[in-house]
């Protein structure tokens, strides 16, 4: 976990450590690059990390509206069409960054935030243009 | 000519289908964003995105 947390101050200082008890988490805003809004991601670690997958969250907002007015990004829980999962804590956005089964001790937590924010870039990009997020995947 | 958005929307679509042409992008450490950059560039200070990082599941 120190390995992590000086990863990450290096290469994404915006993502903070925090521990609660038995909960440990990276959490910071992330600004975009299509529509410069910002988001707040939350990746939440297990006392088993690296050998269990993290969960990303888009903590905030906490809706996330749809290309189309009626629908909202949380309504679709788990889809692929959008790569989330169950919604997380106050029904907020859960992305699917990897198949748990995929997943590996390699991985890094910088490289999950680079998937979190790749994956608001075309989220946006839905916005803008209706289309599916995984059609930019 | 192509803004910045219209770039990294245009990168992620040629990802998707499995193309690597034109630009690539990048996670540049000083803004803190993702941005679309010239193929081959150096890539010091910025951590290059590979399609395996554009690779989701679910």
């Amino acid at each position: 976990m120190d390995i992590e947390k000086t990863i990450m101050r290096s290469e994404m200082p915006q993502f903070r450590f925090y521990q609660n008890s038995d909960n440990y988490y990276f959490k910071g805003r992330q600004r975009t690059s299509t529509l410069n809004r910002s988001y707040e991601l939350k990746l939440t670690l297990t006392q088993w990390y690296p050998d269990e997958m993290p969960e990303l969250y888009v903590t905030s907002p906490i809706n996330l509206r749809s290309h189309y007015s009626w629908k909202t990004i949380n309504q679709n829980g788990i889809a692929y069409s959008t790569h989330t999962l169950s919604n997380g804590p106050n029904g907020c956005v859960q992305i699917c960054h990897f198949k748990s089964e995929l997943w590996d001790a390699s991985q890094t937590c910088v490289g999950v935030f680079i998937k979190g924010i790749l994956w608001l870039e075309a989220y946006e990009n839905h916005l803008l243009t209706g289309s599916d997020i995984a059609d930019f995947f | 000519m192509a803004n910045e958005q219209d770039k990294i929307r245009r990168v992620m679509e040629d990802m998707a289908q499995g193309k690597e042409i034109g630009n690539k992008l990048v996670y540049d450490r000083n803004t803190k964003k993702i941005r679309s950059t010239p193929k081959y560039q150096d890539p010091d200070s910025k951590i290059e995105i590979t399609s395996s990082d554009a690779e989701l599941f679910g």
